[in-house]
């Protein structure tokens, strides 16, 4: 039996995007959502918030999504936060990539919003059975 | 039944409203920049890229695909000029030009519904409620005037009125003046030796939402049958017609009620997985109960009737395999598909779990619609088979078997919540002599109109049955004796009045009928036997009455 998936922070620079999201999130998949605009927000917010899981944006202004994600490791306490992905490239080499550098999996942008809530779940019990 | 939560439906549809509301001012943004860099402030190429992204990204997720394909194009130009770190050249700046001017007249195509109705709730005029007499209403397309005039008639006995048109022009009309509750057309016309598929198909094409479709031919190929079903036919029949099916048809698409959702038993030891499951399948509007343990299911299926059974094949405690087999080993469960889930791609162990009594194997990860599709057409079938288990063929009613069976259950129920029921025998009076004078379809006829009848003045809670013969069966729950005959009584009264139709004759039936009550009567037994002897004494009395059975001395 896995840990129930309740708290998610979204890292997304895209306000319409975020609104989205965090509906689909919350809405369909009864999780608890917490925004962040940048990576640099994530990396203030994470460790008081405590998310159980992070779903990040991989293109944005400033630091990017395998920046935020490489901080994010040397932080206490989110060393092990898993994290995945979400980005429009999603060629094989490039999904490598980003498992490489320590993502748990990757959700294609542009992402379908009355699916994205069980994407999530899929990827969090696989993970966790 | 693709029904979602209205809340979340709404909610996407005000967020897509607001992305299209707030688009022109983010194209003249991105004209802005470009504006810019054409002027010659080059460190703004990032920024419209950024831009770009950000198009790519949002676009299709609100439902505007074609945007985000052309700024897909115009994020992958601006990204190797990038790469490459020069300034573009003339020919580039006219390149990322023209791919500009494809996302401005990409952004002017209205967004596609996907977003919203793929799961959303479906808004043909077809759905919509219809006036009460086109509800009723249906259009015949038949070139043969003799086999119209006598389908019409025999339709019409059903309570449906009934319009004859001789040629596909005329019918094609008059659909897209007012639109039937269904459409019976003819395949073959003078016109055309496939006239009828076409002219539906060009009604579809003209975007017209085509009510419930059914074709009748003489045709019985596999071809013009395939291609009936793609002008939208919902159902085919060879000639000559069999009357009762296409009333059964008629009776099934243009029925207003709302089919019962799908009742679905998630076994997952995986409490995410599980929820992940009934999230889905809920999105498609199933009904799914979650069970963890598999020593639970036995309860849960005796609880919750399951219609599919969806299970993990993995489980400590018991595998799927073994759970299968429990259950295949009792009557009542041994026909409920169970659809096996898991991350086995071995084809032996799918080829055992199939022979310990699965239905079908699905490996995980599985797709949401691909579950979805799965899980809904096997229940479709279940639905079917089921339907010939319980029901008698002709009418449509519950069997003999089923409806005590359903007795039993209904009196235990009123026992619990100690409220009353009624138990009704109904026997058409003089059956034999229609049959002999008339001929047994004339006979057949008068039964099911009789069913049709019982249908339409009973309530839905109460359970209608033909016992066999010209024997028919009902319980009215939560009903007193006096109350049931008050019902049963005016129905004996429509039946005597309705015109019956036999070759060349009109004629009208009645019926006797018996009924007992609980608490008066409290097995199935002894109301059964109850009922049959008022029955009888209805019968002795004269016939065309309904006799309450005296209370039982106590």
């Amino acid at each position: 039996m896995s840990m129930d998936l309740k708290r998610i922070l979204y890292v997304e620079d895209e306000p319409d995007i975020q609104a989205v999201a965090k509906l689909a999130l919350e809405s369909i998949g009864g999780f608890t959502v917490e925004i962040c605009s940048s990576g640099q927000e994530a990396l203030d917010k994470a460790p008081s918030w405590a998310p159980q899981l992070i779903l990040m944006d991989v293109m944005m202004p400033g630091m990017d999504g395998p920046s935020t994600l490489g901080k994010l490791r040397e932080i206490p306490g989110l060393s092990a936060t898993p994290v995945i992905f979400m980005t429009a490239k999603v060629q094989p080499a490039e999904i490598l990539e980003y498992k490489a550098l320590g993502a748990l999996d990757v959700i294609p942008k542009p992402f379908d919003p009355m699916t994205l809530a069980a994407s999530v779940s899929a990827v969090w019990a696989r993970a966790h059975d | 039944m693709t029904n979602t939560e209205p809340g979340i439906v709404q909610g996407l549809q005000l967020l897509q409203n607001e992305f299209a509301h707030q688009l022109p001012d983010k194209l003249k943004q991105l004209e802005t920049t470009w504006n810019k860099i054409e002027g010659g402030n080059l460190s703004l190429l990032s920024d419209l890229h950024r831009q770009a992204h950000s198009f790519t990204g949002s676009g299709a997720t609100f439902g505007f695909i074609e945007l985000s394909r052309a700024a897909r194009l115009l994020e992958q130009a601006l990204q190797s000029l990038l790469d490459t770190g020069t300034a573009p050249g003339e020919a580039q700046y006219s390149h990322i030009s023209k791919l500009l001017q494809q996302v401005h007249e990409s952004a002017k195509l209205p967004p596609s519904a996907e977003m919203i109705n793929t799961f959303g709730t479906e808004n043909t005029p077809s759905q919509e409620q219809l006036k009460p007499d086109d509800a009723r209403l249906i259009y015949l397309i038949e070139d043969d005037t003799l086999l119209a005039e006598h389908l019409a008639t025999q339709i019409n006995h059903f309570g449906y009125t009934v319009h004859i048109f001789s040629h596909t022009e005329n019918a094609r009309e008059h659909i897209q003046q007012k639109m039937p509750a269904a459409i019976i057309a003819d395949i073959s016309f003078a016109e055309g030796e496939k006239a009828g598929i076409e002219s539906m198909l060009t009604l579809r094409q003209e975007g017209y939402a085509l009510p419930a479709l059914i074709f009748i031919s003489s045709r019985k190929d596999f071809l013009t049958r395939l291609e009936a079903i793609r002008a939208g036919g919902m159902a085919y029949f060879g000639k000559p017609v069999d009357i009762g099916g296409l009333i059964d048809k008629l009776d099934l698409l243009t029925s207003n009620a709302q089919p019962e959702p799908f009742r679905v038993l998630v076994v997952e030891n995986s409490a995410t997985l599980a929820e992940v499951y009934a999230k889905t399948l809920g999105q498609a509007g199933m009904v799914t109960r979650r069970v963890t343990d598999p020593m639970q299911v036995m309860e849960a299926l005796d609880d919750f009737s399951p219609e599919l059974i969806l299970m993990d094949i993995n489980m400590p405690g018991a595998n799927g395999e073994e759970v299968a087999q429990v259950l295949r080993q009792q009557e009542i469960h041994d026909s409920v598909p169970i659809v096996f889930l898991s991350g086995e791609t071995d084809k032996d162990r799918q080829l055992v779990a199939m022979s310990h009594g699965g239905d079908d194997f699905l490996v995980k990860p599985i797709q949401a619609d691909h579950l979805i599709s799965s899980v809904g057409s096997r229940i479709e079938r279940y639905r079917v088979l089921r339907n010939f288990m319980i029901r008698d063929s002709l009418t449509g009613l519950l069997n003999h078997t089923k409806i005590k069976e359903q007795l039993s259950i209904e009196i235990e129920r009123a026992k619990r919540q100690e409220r009353p029921l009624s138990f009704a025998m109904i026997d058409l009076d003089h059956f034999k002599n229609v049959n002999d004078t008339y001929g047994h379809p004339v006979g057949d006829k008068v039964l099911k109109s009789l069913a049709r009848l019982l249908q339409q003045r009973l309530r839905k809670v109460d359970v209608i049955g033909r016992y066999g013969g010209e024997e028919f069966a009902v319980i009215l729950t939560d009903t007193s004796g006096p109350d049931a005959v008050r019902t049963l009584d005016g129905i004996r009264k429509d039946l005597a009045e309705i015109r019956q139709h036999g070759e060349n004759a009109e004629f009208s039936v009645t019926f006797s009928c018996g009924v007992a009550s609980y608490p008066d009567f409290a097995t199935p037994e002894a109301i059964n036997n109850a009922a049959d002897k008022a029955l009888y004494r209805a019968k002795h009395d004269g016939r065309n009455r309904v006799v309450l059975v005296a209370c039982k001395p106590k």
